[in-house]
């Protein structure tokens, strides 16, 4: 994690998100993320931080603020998602593999079909990803086949197939069986070691602490603390950010406990 | 029954498969057509063309064809339109099949789940790319059951076509039945012709919807 140089590649200035029925989402978000650096969002479900990663590739437009990638603001009516989505990549908490299309396939869809690569370069490109996730033999399977930390590795790959400057992961290990979770935060601890910029968004609070340069606590829609992994999961600055990180701390509680408890008769289940 | 009268009506029967594979094919065809577009409209919620679509769908497969064809080589002359029987037979064929169609494949598009397009758009394509290369695959394959089912329905209802004065196979046998009596020989051979003609669709359409499976669905 010694690339991080000091270009911003992303700069969310004011960002805001309220939707038709009122409900706001994003309050206001600024956040810079710097080329080569690994941005960890965190919070309370419903924080708004799912949101915000996909206002940076459009799939949720913006009403309020700007994003800029590159120094070139990618928010406005002029913009070509299309464009900006081949240099800001996108993993999802559900994969989103196309059922119908093998491994290889997956990855190959979009080099031919948007980046317009050559079909012959496109699968050698793709193998080489496969190979590098520990699934060069699965290039023929279909998603159906495999389990969901390779489904998950082969959605990280077919994001880098189009060669994105940015990588956004939402929740990648969010529905994955406990056992699988490492092999896919593995990938992504590679790519942050070869200097791959990410913003993720995660619950898992030890792979925050591993993969991050920064970790950032959003709650109701706003940054409440933006601080170094270990200065934010051994010494937080905001009683916020105390409270969220004790909700990971497991503790009896003591109210229950004792040896009290057994002489009492039963009286609540 | 005799076999030299089964012989004698046969080449009717021969010719009047080929009117009605003809309508039924250009039929089907247009049908397809039609229920693609209606479906796309339907899918993506376009405004207007949206409630336009599900007006045309409920007039389309709550009406009988035969009042189809008749609205349309009977009525339509009076203002001016006039169609010939066999382009009456393929418009409302295609007018009928539309709505079925449009119905199956909507169905079809709708159970491919919405965030597949997230992923789609995430690799930087266009919605009209997704819609090609991610959602209709899929959805198609959903719906191939509903539309090959579709289609032997079609082949089916070109038995009405005779009413706007097509030479048909229903209409070649109820002209032997009428003129020489061979009512026997005449149903026989009609039921034959229309065997001939659909057993291989359905054959045909059932290897199709396990290729469909395979490739629509992985496997």
């Amino acid at each position: 994690m010694t690339t991080t140089t000091d270009a911003p590649v992303l700069e969310l200035r004011d960002v805001r998100k309220t939707y038709p029925g009122g409900v706001t989402a994003l309050d206001g978000v600024d956040l810079t993320v710097r080329r080569g650096e690994v941005v960890v969002i965190v919070g309370p479900s419903g924080c708004g931080k799912s949101t915000l990663l996909r206002t940076v590739n459009g799939l949720e437009p913006l009403t309020g603020g700007a994003i800029a990638l590159d120094g070139s603001q990618i928010t406005g009516s002029g913009t070509r998602w299309e464009t900006v989505r081949q240099r800001v990549g996108m993993v999802f908490q559900s994969y989103e593999l196309f059922n119908h299309l093998t491994v290889l396939g997956n990855l190959t869809l979009a080099p031919v079909r948007v980046a317009g690569t050559p079909r012959a370069k496109a699968e050698r490109r793709g193998l080489e990803l496969l190979a590098r996730v520990g699934l060069a033999d699965k290039a023929g399977s279909y998603p159906r086949e495999l389990s969901g930390g390779q489904r998950q590795r082969v959605a990280i790959v077919r994001a880098l197939a189009m060669q994105p400057e940015v990588l956004l992961l939402d929740e990648i290990t969010a529905s994955l069986d406990p056992e699988m979770v490492r092999e896919v935060l593995d990938v992504v601890v590679e790519l942050a070691d070869n200097g791959m910029t990410m913003l993720v968004v995660t619950h898992e609070m030890g792979f925050a602490r591993a993969v991050a340069d920064r970790v950032v606590l959003m709650d109701r829609g706003r940054v409440v603390e933006e601080a170094e992994p270990e200065e934010f999961f051994t010494n937080p600055r905001s009683d916020r950010a105390r409270a969220f990180l004790q909700t990971f701390t497991y503790t009896r509680s003591t109210r229950r406990a004792g040896p009290d408890v057994s002489a009492e008769p039963a009286a609540e289940g | 029954m005799s076999p030299d009268v089964l012989l004698e009506h046969a080449p009717l029967f021969a010719r009047a498969a080929v009117v009605t594979v003809r309508i039924a094919a250009l039929g089907i065809l247009g049908a397809l057509t039609v229920g693609l577009v209606c479906a796309a409209v339907e899918h993506f919620r376009v405004p207007v063309g949206r409630q336009a679509v599900r007006a045309y769908v409920e007039l389309a497969r709550n009406t009988p064809l035969v009042v189809q064809l008749f609205f349309l080589y009977f009525a339509l002359p009076k203002v001016g339109v006039v169609w010939s029987g066999e382009a009456c037979a393929i418009i409302g064929l295609t007018f009928l099949g539309g709505g079925y169609m449009a119905e199956a494949l909507r169905s079809g598009l709708d159970a491919v789940d919405a965030s597949q397009v997230d992923g789609a758009l995430s690799l930087g394509m266009s919605r009209g790319a997704a819609l090609r290369h991610v959602v209709l695959p899929q959805g198609v394959a959903v719906a191939v059951p509903a539309l090959t089912a579709n289609v032997i329905f079609l082949v089916k209802e070109t038995s009405v076509v005779s009413v706007v004065a097509l030479p048909d196979l229903m209409y070649v046998a109820k002209d032997i039945i009428g003129s020489s009596y061979d009512t026997r020989e005449a149903l026989t051979l009609l039921v034959v012709a229309y065997l001939v003609i659909l057993l291989p669709v359905a054959l045909g359409a059932r290897a199709l919807e396990g290729r469909w499976r395979r490739a629509g669905l992985g496997s």
